[in-house]
């Protein structure tokens, strides 16, 4: 993996994104706080050559102490209230089929046609882009999988009546469509190896994600807040390209998907707003934890059986397209710190005011990073990208 | 590592610069910035051999701090290089090193 120190725009991004800061042993800082007994130390595996990667975090579980788990419970009602208005009912909501050539259709044929002239007109950088934003999403087992891993808010039995079972279930159901509706699209566009992409979604799945969010859900919930308005960001700039490539219907998906994103990104904050009002020392704590150790792209353990480093070269496609950048990761964070009011949180401890003083300079200093990363950004290469039968692609 | 000014004097020959552990007030200035961007306490101790990790530093911290020895000593570190760096002396010997360099280069 390419050094941190490089400071080109990618580099930014991976240390930012990655969990792993480089291949370097590094022990957890003893001025954080550390949630749980154990400290973490990244491993990566030596691999057999063509092993999909594999990040190896010593598992640090149950960091939250079990007697916060009772916090959730009593927001059970809350969360009823407050948590489940932003679900669409299913008979409101769009189907991927809404987006679609109707196979049922006379005009099934022509439509299909359309797709794929319109689609011709799309770069392999952009498609690149899609492509890798599809796989991310039909690894929605490995969400569903996280989401259930955190005390306190797991839906215990598959069919749990609990408010936050409840969302789980729904807010899955809902993403499920995400997936269906990009992979029906590219399968007909006939620009992408469809078969490469769907070897890279069962290694993605397979492999699973660690956002080292220790069953914990205050870690948890922040972790989707950051990642529900990264996906915003990401789908609603895919749509823009989209519209200026001519592919209106592409746009279209795109958007119905961002707005989906939106939705979802409202939901979870509001979850932590309510942690920041009952636990302002607990939930800054957790907020600056998550951000020390770096906000993981759900799909960052992608292998398509030939590029070890996929997710790489995929970032940096994405940050030269301006996709998702580096100086979206520090938007975000910004815009979460106004959203949560860090800045305003009073009668913390002293520790959580180390904290908060962290998360307020935290945005300006990524971008300074980012900036100097531009200025001296030389020019990287061409890569083979499978999933366009081997075409290469400008990173 | 930790030679006298005494002793880098009477053992290198004066024709070419021989890679060696950086002088003592190079040390201080790195340690200086470390300081710095840690937000260490001036009477916080630090030796040669610290560690910018053992110091609490993150990675953010680390490559601020070679931002930081870039802009003081007029120097561009190149990837391999600051991959390398960990701890105080190796950051002033590398400083060291890419100081001589120039030198010789303008």
């Amino acid at each position: 993996m390419t050094s941190r120190m490089a400071l080109r725009p990618h580099d930014v991004t991976l240390c930012l994104s990655s969990p792993l800061a480089g291949h370097r042993h590094r022990r957890r800082s003893s001025r954080v706080r550390v949630l749980a007994v154990a400290s973490s130390t990244a491993k990566v595996e030596s691999k057999k050559a063509f092993a999909p990667p594999r990040e190896v975090h010593v598992q640090v579980t149950h960091s939250m102490p079990p007697q916060k788990i009772e916090i959730f419970q009593s927001l059970d009602g809350w969360a009823r209230d407050n948590l489940l208005l932003h679900l669409k009912p299913v008979e409101k909501c769009w189907q991927p089929q809404d987006f679609l050539p109707d196979p049922a259709s006379d005009s099934f044929h022509d439509e299909v046609k359309e797709l794929r002239e319109r689609a011709k007109e799309i770069p392999d950088d952009y498609l690149v882009c899609l492509v890798g934003d599809m796989i991310t999403e039909e690894a929605l087992p490995t969400y569903q999988t996280m989401l259930n891993t955190l005390d306190g808010v797991r839906d215990e039995t598959g069919a749990s009546p609990t408010a936050w079972a409840v969302w789980t279930r729904a807010w899955t159901a809902e993403e499920n469509r995400h997936g269906d509706l990009l992979n029906k699209y590219l399968y007909l566009t006939g620009r992408v190896d469809m078969r490469q992409i769907e070897k890279t979604i069962q290694y993605l799945i397979g492999s699973g994600m660690d956002p080292r969010t220790e069953n914990n859900p205050y870690l948890g919930f922040i972790y989707t807040s950051f990642q529900e308005r990264a996906t915003f960001i990401s789908h609603g700039n895919t749509a823009r390209h989209a519209k200026d490539f001519g592919d209106l219907k592409l746009a279209q998906i795109c958007g119905i998907i961002a707005s989906d994103e939106k939705r979802h990104e409202t939901a979870y904050t509001k979850i932590v707003e309510k942690l920041f009002e009952i636990d302002p020392d607990g939930t800054v704590l957790a907020l600056s934890d998550m951000m020390k150790k770096k906000i993981a792209m759900p799909a960052h353990l992608m292998f398509d059986g030939q590029d070890d480093k996929l997710f790489d070269h995929f970032s940096m496609v994405a940050q030269r397209l301006g996709v998702y950048t580096a100086r979206d990761y520090a938007d975000i964070l910004e815009f979460l710190v106004g959203r949560w009011k860090v800045p305003d949180l009073t009668g913390l401890s002293g520790e959580a005011q180390k904290a908060q003083d962290y998360l307020c300079t935290l945005a300006g200093r990524i971008r300074k990073l980012d900036e100097r990363a531009q200025s001296r950004a030389k020019q990287a290469g061409k890569m083979p990208f499978s999933w366009v039968y081997g075409r290469e692609v400008q990173m | 590592m930790g030679t006298t000014r005494r002793g880098l004097v009477s053992q290198r020959s004066p024709r070419f610069r021989v890679f060696c552990a950086a002088k003592p007030e190079m040390v201080s200035k790195v340690m200086g910035i470390v300081k710095q961007q840690l937000a260490l306490s001036d009477d916080a101790t630090l030796t040669p051999e610290s560690k910018f990790a053992d110091l609490g530093a993150d990675s953010l911290d680390t490559v601020e701090i070679v931002m930081a020895l870039e802009e003081e000593f007029k120097i561009t570190v190149e990837e391999d290089n600051a991959q390398n760096i960990t701890s105080i002396q190796e950051a002033a010997d590398l400083i060291d090193k890419l100081v001589g360099e120039e030198g010789k280069a303008a």
